[in-house]
């Protein structure tokens, strides 16, 4: 059904309709062919074709109307997925704006701090020498390193 | 009258139709795709308890950088899940 997509709708809605009628006339011509001689002798071949083309036809139609429901729907889907994208896209730039304010606070308050320590740097160290221990201690937790190994 | 049992089959079969709608997976701010740093380590030689306290408060900087983005990535989540749910 694929190969539909390649023809425009109007053309093909006129096409399959064609095919229709002609296999609905063909299919009940035992009907009316009694009234018109010169086709009676080629009337079980006009019925076995009416019957193949009204198939065909009824074929046809629902694959068009099938075609033409998921055209519609693909096309609302793509519309829909067209906005999450959008919205998707303006999140994401609202986020990385949030993260680099939020960022630029952390880096600010640590230069503040850092220069408090160093305002007050001689009473921080007046009474206090750290032992190496301590600092073996303080680099091993920001390694991460395991608890036994510290030792 | 069996050919006939195979019209309606041979009709349905005019239905079948599969229609590929892609949907791309949402894009990452690129801030969210650093990894976090590695904490400071203070110098071996270190006597000063100021020395050692700056390299705490870097580190401490380090965690709050780190935990902005991971609060960044849960919001991420949780936005892009509720803009995922509303296409159906």
């Amino acid at each position: 059904m694929w190969l539909l997509s390649f023809l425009p709708d109007s053309f093909l809605l006129w096409v399959i309709n064609i095919i229709l009628v002609a296999g609905l006339v063909g299919a009940l011509s035992s009907f009316f062919i009694k009234f018109i001689p010169p086709l009676m002798p080629y009337a079980s071949s006009i019925k076995f074709v009416g019957i193949i083309l009204l198939v065909a036809g009824v074929w046809f139609r629902g694959g068009y109307d099938v075609e033409a429901e998921w055209r519609q729907r693909v096309a609302e889907l793509e519309a829909k997925i067209a906005v999450a994208e959008k919205k998707s896209k303006d999140t994401n730039t609202k986020i990385q704006t949030q993260i680099v304010e939020k960022v630029k606070v952390v880096k600010e308050n640590t230069i503040v701090y850092r220069d408090r320590i160093k305002e007050v740097e001689k009473i921080i160290d007046k009474e206090c020498k750290v032992a190496p221990e301590a600092i073996d201690i303080h680099n091993a937790a920001a390694k991460n390193v395991k608890a036994g190994e510290t030792k | 009258m069996r050919l006939l049992l195979l019209i309606p089959a041979l009709l349905l079969t005019g239905c079948l139709e599969s229609v590929p709608v892609k949907r791309g997976f949402p894009d990452i701010p690129p801030e969210l795709v650093k990894a976090c740093p590695e904490l400071q380590e203070a110098t071996k030689d270190t006597k000063e308890l100021s020395k050692l306290l700056d390299v705490v408060v870097v580190n401490y900087s380090t965690y709050y950088e780190c935990r902005v983005k991971v609060d960044a990535w849960l919001q991420w989540h949780k936005d892009q899940k509720k803009i995922f749910e509303e296409v159906k």
